[in-house]
């Protein structure tokens, strides 16, 4: 990027070079990130190598000892797995329905307008809304689906849906849900930067609309696609409000994801030298996750 | 072919217009029912005896409805004097943040969208990984500093808190915002003796105002829909806001039709924006605004 050129001094006492004043301009931020984010990490990290009695309001110090707890708790692996086993439901749900809107939405037909408003909507019901919606369209005795399948004459019993087995795939679709309309509108606006000729060109050749889409459209998306795949992962890495509200980590522990467990002792045990620990493990998959969205998003930029 | 390619896009269209809105109108359906119609097996998909009586009650007002000749009285909802504070509550703080967001992220995006100095990628960096900190591994931290200094259960302690999710998010939005308007308006500004300041105030933010706008519409979304902070700092306070609300009735009370049509006034207001702003909303690369920043 070229700063800006001024081709006359500037008479201001206050004469500065570019990179100056854009140093003056950034001072905020840094105290921002440094007071509202540095300092309570490592007020955060302090915390996870002391035993905090929240009650007694007591700090004790004693190092590594939480880590070591958090890493034999029996049920850490558990934890772990939900966790990832929803991130990859909810990637997999976002990216493929948020591709088949938006090629639906790049297609010209009447209501089009119409159908962009409306899949926004989803967006602007909060992900705690969600929760709670979606907490009701499940229930076993008032729930949308039970009643959709009694009158469609599938069912003659209400069936439980949040089993043990499938509830984070259910959380997942609910999560999915709210958050698809955001990456809809982002591979949306790349599928516009696809050249209309080229789609032509391959009419004329005689290429069906599958190969159209793996030969044309695809390598024009790949980098929305890549880029979506990583922010959606990162997100639903750290959704919390959902499965608060919906499951309550339940039934058991089935929906209990490290968000949800780091609640959990934090807030409910108010064991909150053990939370912050927890907390420090997935502040680690975060950075993993962050530091591959970040150089995938400035190599193809050189 | 042309026809039946059609008719699949209609199919598919309206399959995900259904999907979209039906969670929605389970609880717009819900809400206008009573609790006794809500316990018939199966529920049905539209209500027999449509009644206001739950919005009244939960903002509350004595209420009626009349269930086929019958006359139901309700009295008022004891979550309505929460449900009044918090959005009065919601609002305070939602303009608060905008503000004080704005007056951070301006100045920072366009030093990230327009110039290049020392250390400016690792500074970005950072940013991007404040914005994808777990809110739940913050709120920790917070807990413990406002309890010590006496914000826990405030507005301001909200509110700086809040700032921590949408100052990184709408400064990496800006910043791709400004580096997409033409240069050469600053330029001339400058040639005909500006300041660089007085070019930004009067000539940069003049032209991002449509930019700015969207941001600033998205940061009162996001100060209204934020949850996990509201409820662990503030719930059961005088400065509660509205979403701590829904947890307590959840947990505490069996009132569907209450629950659902508070759920309903709650969205009533990001619903109304999401409709009169959504096309602005969509046309900023929330995702990744990096792509339309040049070098």
């Amino acid at each position: 990027m070229r700063g800006l050129k001024t081709q006359k001094k500037s008479s201001s006492p206050f004469s500065l070079t570019d990179e100056k004043f854009a140093l003056i301009l950034i001072i905020p931020i840094i105290v921002f990130e440094l007071v509202l984010v540095a300092y309570p990490l490592a007020y955060s990290f302090w915390l996870s190598l002391n035993d905090v009695i929240f009650i007694r309001r007591t700090i004790k110090f004693i190092g590594p000892g939480n880590y070591i707890t958090t890493i034999l708790d029996p049920n850490f692996l558990r934890y772990l797995f939900t966790t990832l086993r929803m991130t990859f439901d909810i990637t997999v749900l976002v990216i493929f329905s948020a591709l088949g809107i938006a090629l639906l939405l790049n297609e010209t037909f009447k209501g089009r307008t119409l159908l962009r408003m409306i899949v926004l909507l989803p967006w602007a019901v909060s992900e705690y809304c969600t929760g709670v919606i979606f907490r009701f369209l499940y229930s076993e005795q008032i729930g949308f689906f039970n009643s959709l399948l009694m009158v469609s004459g599938l069912i003659n019993k209400n069936l439980l849906i949040l089993t043990p087995e499938w509830a984070p795939e259910f959380v997942s679709i609910a999560y999915a849900w709210h958050y698809t309309p955001l990456i809809v509108f982002f591979l949306l606006a790349g599928l516009q930067t696809v050249p209309e000729d080229l789609y032509r060109a391959a009419r004329v050749d005689g290429a069906g609309s599958i190969k159209r889409f793996t030969k044309v459209t695809y390598p024009h998306l790949r980098y929305a696609i890549i880029i979506s795949l990583l922010l959606a992962s990162m997100q639903a890495a750290i959704a919390t409000d959902s499965i608060i509200l919906l499951t309550g980590g339940g039934p058991g522990i089935a929906t209990a994801s490290l968000t949800w467990h780091i609640y959990e002792l934090s807030f409910r045990n108010l064991v909150l030298g053990m939370g912050a620990a927890y907390s420090y493990i997935l502040l680690v998959i975060m950075f993993i996750l962050g530091s591959a969205y970040f150089r995938i998003l400035f190599r193809k930029r050189g | 072919m042309v026809k039946i390619r059609r008719v699949i896009i209609y199919i598919l269209a309206i399959l995900v217009a259904i999907w979209s809105i039906i969670p929605v109108y389970w609880f717009i359906n819900m809400s206008f029912m009573t609790e006794n119609e809500v316990a018939s097996v199966p529920v049905h998909f539209w209500p027999q005896f449509p009644t206001l009586a739950n919005y009244l009650r939960m903002l509350g007002y004595n209420a009626t409805a009349t269930v086929g000749n019958k006359t139901v009285y309700f009295l008022p909802s004891g979550y309505a004097s929460a449900i009044k504070s918090g959005m009065v509550n919601s609002t305070i703080v939602a303009f608060c943040i905008t503000a004080v967001t704005l007056a951070i992220a301006i100045p920072t995006g366009y030093a990230f969208g327009r110039y290049k100095f020392r250390a400016k990628n690792k500074l970005l960096f950072t940013l991007l990984m404040s914005r994808s900190l777990p809110p739940i591994s913050i709120v920790i931290p917070f807990f413990m500093l406002f309890q010590t200094i006496d914000l826990l259960g405030t507005l301001s302690g909200l509110i700086i808190i809040y700032t921590s999710i949408t100052i990184p998010l709408m400064t990496w939005i800006l910043m791709g915002y400004f580096a997409t308007l033409p240069i050469e308006v600053e330029r001339a500004a400058r040639v005909d003796g500006c300041t660089r300041l007085s070019a930004l105030r009067r000539v940069v933010i003049p032209m991002a105002s449509a930019g700015i706008g969207t941001v600033a519409i998205l940061t009162f979304l996001i100060s209204w829909n934020e949850f996990l902070f509201a409820w662990l700092l503030n719930a059961g306070t005088p400065a509660q806001t509205l979403p701590p609300v829904f947890p307590a009735m959840l947990y505490h009370i069996i009132d569907n039709t209450g629950l659902a049509a508070a759920t309903i006034i709650s969205l009533i207001p990001v619903m109304a924006i999401a409709l009169v702003f959504g096309r602005y909303i969509t046309r900023l690369k929330i995702v990744d605004p990096v792509t339309t920043t040049g070098g």
